[in-house]
């Protein structure tokens, strides 16, 4: 069951995204990520690279930390637990000091 | 099929519909409008985030929800934090936001996809060997 119920998480989160970006118009077929993200990272085969390489981090870091800005910081800071608010503060802080340095490294 | 068990599928199922359409129109599957939150030049989505927050405990507050164990912080919150923000702002993507991006018809996202999907197992297998460590994901 609780392969089902996730995958059903999953699925509906794609129906409701899918939903959102048609009945605003914004649905697009593309092959990249928005002209941002081309400005600040990366184009092309190196953009997919980073894609992959961003969520290999992202998936070893939410396993690792026991939570992502879901867990840890909707549910974890709502209930005022001591751990999700660490967390929430370190990865908040890392992505605007990562962001920063998008602007001044790449 | 048990009562316990529809009623689980059917709160996946509901509330993932509502996180796919909320999270698709406030905007954080942009990664534009991530990194003009994490610059500061943009402050609508951290008062967005803020806004979760205080939903959620208010919704705890009213199902009167018993409060959970107090959740150590344990060795592995800093620096999986730190590796989640690294990849956060690279990617534009916190675990559901690619589904999100794909459902939205950015093609690459499948490779954040697949990312999140490799660190996940990495990350199950090094804790299995070394850390000792693994609570799950999102698994408060």
């Amino acid at each position: 069951m609780p392969v089902v119920a996730n995958a059903a998480l999953l699925v509906s989160v794609f129906a409701g995204g899918l939903i959102a970006s048609l009945l605003s118009g914004r649905f697009e077929l593309r092959l990249d990520m928005g002209p941002d993200h081309a400005a600040l990272v990366a184009t092309g085969w190196k953009m997919w690279a980073v894609l992959f390489v961003g969520g290999v981090l992202v998936g070893f870091g939410t396993r690792l930390a026991g939570g992502c800005s879901s867990g840890h910081g909707l549910s974890g800071c709502s209930r005022l637990q001591p751990a999700s608010i660490v967390a929430t503060a370190v990865f908040f802080g890392t992505a605007v000091a990562v962001s920063f340095l998008l602007w001044d490294v790449l | 099929m048990p009562a316990t068990t529809r009623r689980i599928l059917t709160g996946n199922i509901v509330f993932g519909l509502l996180l796919g359409f909320t999270v698709a129109n406030i905007g954080f599957g942009d990664f534009g409008e991530l990194n003009r939150m994490f610059t500061f030049q943009d402050l609508r989505m951290f008062g967005a985030f803020a806004g979760g927050v205080a939903l959620a405990a208010a919704a705890f507050a009213l199902l009167r929800s018993p409060r959970p164990a107090r959740t150590p912080v344990h060795r592995g919150i800093v620096p999986g934090a730190i590796l989640f923000g690294t990849g956060w702002a690279i990617s534009g993507g916190c675990p559901a936001i690619p589904i999100i991006q794909a459902a939205s018809g950015m093609v690459p996202a499948l490779a954040t996809i697949a990312g999140v999907v490799v660190g996940m197992v990495a990350c199950r297998w090094a804790n299995s060997r070394w850390f000792g460590l693994d609570r799950g994901s999102c698994g408060l």
